[in-house]
């Protein structure tokens, strides 16, 4: 697997030293895997396998205190025990957020890349990289930026509401049990739409353009061109988006922490989790807190979510192969 | 689509792309007219361009959020976190490019599951807890710092252009292999470097969920936090947290300014390895 016997004298001795030659020493070699690897397997594997374990236990955030196996308790309390108008609350708006992001998300990417890829427009290049710009910001400054919007009485939006649209009394949408939850969506979008339109638009640049010049001569419309030839030719980034989007949206919770706390009416189940085993708003469905630091609780909370993660990435994969089928 | 597009088409295209140009420009050009306003200006003529260009709300908002401190605390981490990543994927990514382990595919596939795994963020907090790194900053920069599937795959593709004959050469002169790496095979992979360095930094100096769980006093947090906290505390003058979100932004600005192209490979050879 790993001979490189160019480097040895030519002769019999090579074959006998085939299977031991190295160009570097193999002891070597791994010693400078050796951080990576472990690394790796401790912060990455070992948490990964252990949120399952810990979901059958009580194990708490605050140090010292004892813990022991509980079995299903957890779960059953998140599914059965819990107040049902509260899970469900949660459940959909967890499917909401996703739905909602993905959707938006992935047209408004789609729509501006195959614009911004457009020969005849100026300043594409521009326009290109002031889209994907929010994507570097991070959520902290995506979510200040927003919060100062949204603010009440002297952010833009509101001024706009009062009096440009003439409204009397605007809502104070960040602390609205209605406007959050629509908000932080659009924030969400804001942020990573830009990272879609790039993957689309690397897609549309392998499209031959020859395919266009014919089409246009057997006088296609530019909807047509679209429908027929641009997205079956990207469908693949168009799977890979709808893919990104769902998972990414799914287990997202960084802006609604950083925008509402999970206050609100804002709480999916990824900032339930967060909530219930660091504290913060937003543990349970109503956005009050649950207290003690739960981490086997919130252990059980990210397992529902991992399957559904899990569940939402196989129907999504499989309904998208079939689009493909049919196209 | 070509240039011989129907007219109506494009101006169509071009309303949208304005139009998306406003909804990404103005809150970024809100941020700044804010930041050079001077708080009475702001509360009695919030949305008017500004007339004072007043910039000392930077120092003050530099003042009161502490950021003398945090600013280092980031750059400590961002810079450790950063090239301790870096050398761990190159490290692990060149073997398993040329095959020189046995078991290298086992690895690539060890690498693949931690692309679909979940966040183990509880069993990391209960780890670092139990090894008494709570709140430190050895304990924040552990977690911080990783070798994720997505860089590995990068650097294994692209030290598959690096041609074999160099590690002969190499191994022929003498050159050990850490020398050979550090001296040959990474400034070999300039770009595939400040790629992933690139994503790393932006990473880490915009941490706000493991530096809101890890670093509780306030002499270890970084400059994401603290400016958020900072917000909190002064959330009525928006002119003072204009000027601390745009100190914390400069940077990431900077960098996304000089090296754009290698931030989009970057984020690029993620989204298609996942």
């Amino acid at each position: 697997m790993s001979v490189h016997n160019a480097a040895a004298p030519p002769g019999t001795e090579v074959k006998k030293r085939k299977k031991t030659f190295r160009l570097f020493p193999l002891w070597i070699v791994l010693l400078c895997m050796l951080p990576g690897i472990l690394h790796y397997c401790i912060f990455r594997l070992y948490p990964s396998v252990m949120t399952a374990y810990y979901s059958f236990t009580d194990i708490s955030g605050v140090p010292g205190t004892s813990w022991k196996f509980i079995g299903l308790a957890n779960y059953k309390e998140f599914f059965i025990l819990q107040n049902a108008r509260d899970l469900k609350a949660a459940l959909f708006r967890t499917v909401g957020y996703a739905f909602f992001v993905t959707i938006i998300q992935n047209a408004i990417a789609l729509m501006l890349a195959v614009i911004v890829n457009s020969s005849f427009l100026k300043g594409r290049n521009f326009a290109r990289g002031v889209y994907f710009m929010p994507v570097i910001l991070g959520s902290a400054v995506v979510a200040t930026i927003w919060k100062m919007i949204f603010s009440t009485p002297t952010g833009p939006i509101y001024l706009f509401m009062k009096n440009i649209l003439q409204i009397p009394s605007p809502p104070s949408i960040l602390s609205s049990r209605i406007y959050a939850f629509p908000a932080v969506i659009a924030a969400q979008i804001w942020q990573n739409m830009g990272y879609s339109m790039v993957i689309f638009l690397a897609a549309l640049q392998g499209i031959d353009n020859s395919l266009y010049e014919s089409a246009s001569i057997d006088g296609a419309s530019e909807w047509k061109m679209f429908t027929k030839i641009t997205v079956p030719m990207i469908w693949s980034a168009v799977m890979i988006n709808t893919l990104l989007a769902i998972i990414g949206s799914l287990q997202s919770y960084e802006l609604i922490m950083t925008i509402t706390r999970g206050n609100f009416n804002t709480s999916t189940l990824g900032m339930m989790a967060f909530a219930t085993a660091f504290g913060g708003g937003g543990a349970t469905a109503s956005g009050g807190t649950i207290s003690g630091l739960r981490q086997g609780y919130a252990a059980a909370e990210s397992m529902v979510l991992f399957i559904g993660v899990l569940t939402a990435t196989i129907v999504s994969q499989i309904l998208m192969k079939r689009a493909e089928v049919e196209q | 689509m070509g240039r011989n597009a129907n007219p109506a088409f494009k101006v169509f295209c071009y309303v949208l792309v304005v139009l998306f140009l406003f909804i990404y420009l103005f809150p970024l050009f809100y941020i700044v007219n804010t930041s050079l306003k001077t708080s009475q200006d702001y509360l009695l003529h919030p949305t008017t361009l500004t007339s004072t260009f007043s910039i000392s709300n930077f120092g003050v908002a530099w003042q009161k959020a502490n950021f003398g401190t945090y600013i280092w605390n980031s750059v400590l981490y961002t810079a450790v976190c950063t090239l301790a990543s870096l050398f761990m994927s190159v490290m692990i990514a060149f073997p398993i490019s040329r095959r020189y382990i046995p078991a290298s595919n086992f690895l690539h596939y060890l690498f693949l599951c931690g692309l679909f795994l979940p966040s183990g963020m509880i069993p990391t907090f209960q780890l670092i807890l139990g090894a008494g790194l709570y709140n430190t900053r050895i304990g924040y920069m552990l977690v911080m710092t990783g070798v994720s599937a997505t860089s590995v795959f990068f650097f294994t593709g692209y030290f598959r252009g690096i041609p074999r004959d160099l590690d002969e050469a190499a191994a022929i002169d003498g050159c050990g292999y850490l020398r050979y790496i550090i001296s040959v095979v990474i400034p070999l992979s300039k770009p595939a470097i400040i790629s992933m360095g690139m994503l790393s930094m932006i990473g880490v100096w915009n941490d706000i969920v493991n530096s809101t769980i890890y670093l509780t006093s306030e002499s270890n947090y970084n400059i994401t936090r603290g400016m958020f906290v900072f917000q909190g505390q002064y959330s009525n003058d928006w002119t003072l947290t204009a000027a601390a979100l745009l100190i914390v932004a400069a940077p990431l600005i900077l960098i996304y300014l000089f090296g754009q192209r290698y931030i989009v490979d970057g984020v690029m050879a993620g989204s298609v390895k996942g």
